[in-house]
C-alpha cells in the first residue's frame, strides 16, 4: 500500500500535478521487474504449453486421419477384389481376385473395377519403408519418410498396361503395413487364390515431430466379397 | 452527499489508488482470459471436426452393414417356401403389396410369400411412375440391366419388377433386423439379369452370355438376379449390389439305394424298388428313369441280398437290379447338386456355395428334429430316424480328419450313422455316411445315398417288418419345392456403387 502510494504519487507528479519529481529507487525497480518477470513467465509458460498441446493434438489427429483414410480406401477396394463387371466391349483379364503377394516390401496385387468404367483393373498397393528408419519422419528429408503407394493398370487384351505403372503416394509417415491373409477356414495362407479374408494393419507416425513423434496403429479385417 | 461529491472525496483518499491497482489486475485477467478462450475455441473446433469425422464414419459403416443386411434378407425371403398365387394376372399399380413373384421369362413360375409379413414386397407393372422398368428400343447385343444400358429387367412376362416395401420395414418385419435397432434402414430391389442376345431378351450370366438352356423362346436353368440394396444411416448412404443365383438340387442317384460301400440286405421282407413311383410312392412305372434298384461302388458283388426277388427294377428283379455306383463326389454339396468328382470351376463355385450353406444349417445330434420336418436337415453326427411324415433332404454326416478318433484314411473318415430307422415314412433324399440300419416298417420314398466309403456300409435288416425303399423321380423333381432352396452369391459381382 505504501509503495503503491509512492508510485502513483510519482506518476501523478509526472503528469504535472507538481506533488513530487523523484525517480524510482533501485529496490522499487528490482521488485517491479521481479513481479513482471514472474507474471510474464507464468503467462508464457502457459502460452507455450497451449501451443505445444495444440500442435500435439493437431499432429495426433493428422496421423489418425491419415491412417484411417488409407486403411478405409484399401479396405474398400480390397473388399471388392475380384469384381469383374465385364461390360460389353471390355477386354476381360483372366479371372482373379488377389493375384500376387509380396512380403518384402509388403505389397498386394488384386483385380477390381476401381475406376468405375465397368472393366476390371489391376491395383497394386506397396509399402515403401524409409531408407533411414531411425530418423523421425520429416517430409523435408525423404530418407526418413515411409509411405504406401498405389498404382493402377488396365488390361489391353494380352497384358496389364502400362507395364510399369506410375505409383503415387497415398500416405506418408507410415512405419508399417501389415497384411495377413486367411483362407476360407480361417487359417493363414500365402496362396493368392485361396485368400478369403485379409487383416490390414497400418502404423503411422506423427509428421515432423522429431523425437516426440508418437505412432498410431489401426487395423481392420476385410472379407473379400468376390472370392 | 451526492455521487460526484462521493467520488471526489474518494479520489482524494487512498481508496483511489487501490482502484488503480485493481485496474491492472482486470487488464491482466482479461488478457489471460482472452488467450485461454482463443485456445479453448481452437481446441473445441479441432475436436468438433474430429467428432464430426468420427460420426460420419460411423454412419457410413452402419449404412454399409445395413445394405449388406438387405441383400441377405432378400436372399432369405426369396428362399422361403413357395406359395401359390394368382397375382400374375394383376397388372394394376400396386399400392399395397403382393408376394414376390420370381418367374422365368415368359413363364412366370413361382411365388414366394412371406409367411410373416405379407406387405413386404411390392410390384410395379409398366407405367407405375418411378418404379417403371421397361425395355426401350433395340439395345446393343449384350446390353441389359447389369451392363449400364437403359434397358431394365422385369421379373416376369407382365413386365413387373419388385422392391421391398419401406413401410413394411418401418413397422417391423419378422426378422430382428427388419427394423434395425441402430436407426439404420435399407431398401432392396431385385431384378433378373437379362441381356439382348440373338435378337431377343434372355436371361444371361454376369458376363452377358445366355444361361444354359436359355433361348429366345423359353428360358431354362436358374435365372441370375441382381439385388441392389441401399443402406442409410443418418445422412450417410451406401448402395451395394450383387448378383445371386438360385441353387438347384439335382442329385443323380444310380439306384433307389446308391452306396459308396457294400450293401447288406438281411431281411427277407425288405423291398428295394428302383422303378419310378409317384410322389406318394404309388403306381410304379418301368419308364427307365433308373436302371438299378441298388448300386454299390464295388459293383454287383458288393450287394448281398438274401431274397433277390425283393430287389425290383425296370429290368426285372434280382441280380439284374444290382449295379455299380458312379464315382462319389467328395462333398455333400457336390452330391446334392449332382456333380461328379471332377467339377468344372463354375460347378466348383456352386459346390462351395452349397457346402457353405449346408455348413451354416448344420446342427449337433442333440438338436436334431424330434417331430416331423419339411426342408433340409443336416445332422453332424448319429441320428436314429426322421420322424414319421418328414419331407425334404436329410443329411447325416460327420467327417473325422485323418488321425482323429483312429481315422487312418488320408482324406478323413465319414462316420455318422443313420439308424435304427425302424418306423415311419420319409419323402425326399437321405444322405448318410453309414446306415445301420433300416428295418421294421420304415419307408423311404425318393432316394437314399450311403455316402461313407468305410467298411460298415449299408444294412437293411429285419425279421418282422417290411423296410421299403422306393425310388420316385417326382420327389426328386420337387425337391426345390419341398426344401427351401438357398441362393448363392455369384462370385465377381459384389460391389459398392
Amino acid at each position: 500500500m505504501r509503495y503503491g502510494a509512492k508510485v502513483f504519487g510519482r506518476l501523478r507528479g509526472l503528469n504535472g500535478s507538481g506533488m513530487t519529481n523523484a525517480g524510482f529507487s533501485l529496490v522499487e525497480m528490482l521488485i517491479g521487474s521481479v513481479v513482471l518477470i514472474v507474471v510474464l513467465a507464468a503467462v508464457f509458460s502457459f502460452l507455450d504449453m497451449s501451443q505445444r498441446d495444440y500442435a500435439a493434438a493437431a499432429a495426433k489427429s493428422d496421423v489418425q486421419q491419415n491412417v484411417r483414410v488409407v486403411l478405409e480406401s484399401m479396405a474398400r477396394e480390397m473388399r471388392a477384389a475380384g469384381y469383374n463387371p465385364s461390360k460389353a466391349g471390355c477386354l476381360s483379364p483372366p479371372a482373379g481376385a488377389v493375384t500376387a503377394l509380396a512380403t518384402s516390401p509388403a505389397s498386394v496385387t488384386f483385380q477390381a473395377d476401381v475406376d468405375n468404367n465397368d472393366c476390371a483393373d489391376q491395383v497394386v498397393y506397396t509399402f515403401v519403408a524409409p531408407t533411414d528408419a531411425t530418423a523421425p519422419c520429416d517430409p523435408g528429408s525423404p530418407a526418413s519418410v515411409g509411405k504406401i503407394t498405389r498404382s493402377v493398370q488396365n488390361w489391353d487384351g494380352a497384358a496389364w498396361t502400362p507395364a510399369t505403372p506410375a505409383a503415387y503416394e497415398i500416405a506418408q509417415c507410415v512405419t508399417s503395413l501389415g497384411m495377413t491373409y486367411y483362407d476360407g477356414s480361417g487359417a493363414t495362407t500365402t496362396t493368392p487364390a485361396s485368400i478369403r479374408q485379409v487383416k490390414l494393419s497400418i502404423t503411422g507416425v506423427e509428421n515432423s515431430r522429431g523425437s516426440s513423434a508418437r505412432s498410431y496403429n489401426l487395423s481392420t479385417d476385410v472379407s473379400l466379397r468376390n472370392s | 452527499m451526492n455521487a460526484v461529491a462521493r467520488m471526489r472525496s474518494r479520489s482524494s483518499s487512498g481508496q483511489r489508488r487501490t482502484a488503480d491497482e485493481s485496474g491492472m489486475v482486470v487488464v491482466i485477467a482479461l488478457l489471460v482470459l482472452t488467450v485461454l478462450s482463443l485456445w479453448g475455441i481452437t481446441l473445441m473446433g479441432l475436436s468438433l471436426s474430429e467428432s464430426q469425422i468420427g460420426s460420419n464414419e460411423s454412419d457410413l459403416k452402419r449404412a454399409f452393414f445395413a445394405a449388406e443386411a438387405g441383400i441377405h434378407e432378400a436372399m432369405y425371403r426369396m428362399r422361403l417356401v413357395p406359395a401359390t398365387s394368382t397375382d400374375e394376372v394383376d397388372t394394376a399399380c400396386s399400392t399395397t403389396a403382393d408376394p414376390l413373384t420370381v418367374g422365368k421369362q415368359g413363364t412366370p413360375a413361382t411365388t414366394w410369400a412371406d409367411p410373416n409379413n405379407s406387405n413386404f414386397w411390392y410390384y410395379n407393372p409398366p407405367g407405375c411412375g418411378a418404379w417403371d422398368y421397361s425395355y426401350e428400343g433395340a439395345p446393343a447385343t449384350g446390353d441389359g440391366n447389369f451392363f449400364g444400358g437403359t434397358n431394365k429387367a422385369n421379373l416376369d412376362s407382365a413386365g413387373r419388377t419388385f422392391r421391398s416395401s419401406g413401410a413394411a420395414h418401418a413397422t417391423g418385419g419378422p426378422l430382428a433386423n427388419a427394423n434395425l435397432t441402430n436407426g439404420a434402414a435399407y431398401t432392396v430391389t431385385v431384378a433378373p439379369v437379362v441381356g439382348y442376345v440373338g435378337g431377343c431378351w434372355q436371361y444371361v450370366d454376369q458376363f452377358g452370355a445366355p444361361l444354359p438352356g436359355s433361348s429366345c423362346v423359353s428360358v431354362a436353368g436358374t435365372p441370375v438376379y441382381k439385388v441392389t440394396s441401399a443402406g442409410q444411416a443418418g445422412s450417410a448412404k451406401k448402395t451395394l449390389s450383387t448378383m445371386i443365383q438360385r441353387m438347384s438340387f439335382n442329385p443323380a442317384p444310380d439306384g433307389a439305394l446308391t452306396a459308396n460301400t457294400n450293401v447288406n440286405v438281411q431281411s427277407a421282407a425288405a423291398v428295394i424298388d428302383g422303378r419310378n413311383h409317384d410322389c406318394d410312392g404309388n403306381n410304379p412305372s418301368d419308364d427307365g428313369a433308373l436302371q438299378y434298384a441298388a448300386t454299390s461302388s464295388s459293383g454287383p458283388t458288393g450287394i448281398d441280398i438274401n431274397k433277390p426277388e425283393n430287389l425290383v427294377c425296370p429290368g426285372g428283379t434280382g441280380d439284374a437290379c444290382k449295379g455299380t455306383s458312379s464315382p462319389f463326389p467328395d462333398s455333400i454339396g457336390a452330391l446334392l447338386l449332382g456333380y461328379g468328382p471332377s467339377p468344372t470351376p463354375q460347378q466348383q463355385a456352386q459346390i462351395d456355395a452349397m457346402n457353405a450353406y449346408l455348413e451354416s444349417i448344420k446342427v449337433p445330434p442333440a438338436q436334431a428334429p424330434t417331430s416331423a420336418f419339411k426342408g433340409i436337415v443336416y445332422i453332424d453326427g448319429n441320428y436314429a430316424k426322421p420322424p414319421d411324415g418328414s419331407e425334404g433332404i436329410l443329411i447325416v454326416h460327420h467327417r473325422d480328419p485323418y488321425g482323429q478318433n483312429g481315422c487312418t484314411n488320408p482324406g478323413g473318415c465319414d462316420v455318422a450313422n443313420l439308424g435304427n430307422f425302424n418306423e415311419g415314412t420319409f419323402k425326399g433324399v437321405i444322405v448318410a455316411d453309414k446306415i445301420n440300419k433300416i428295418n421294421g416298417n420304415a419307408q423311404i420314398i425318393g432316394s437314399i445315398f450311403g455316402f461313407g466309403s468305410g467298411a460298415d456300409g449299408v444294412t437293411v435288416d429285419d425279421v418282422t417288418g417290411t423296410p421299403t425303399i422306393k425310388f420316385s423321380k417326382c420327389i426328386l423333381d420337387n425337391l426345390e419345392n419341398i426344401a427351401n432352396v438357398p441362393f448363392r452369391v455369384v462370385s465377381g459381382t459384389w460391389h459398392e456403387q
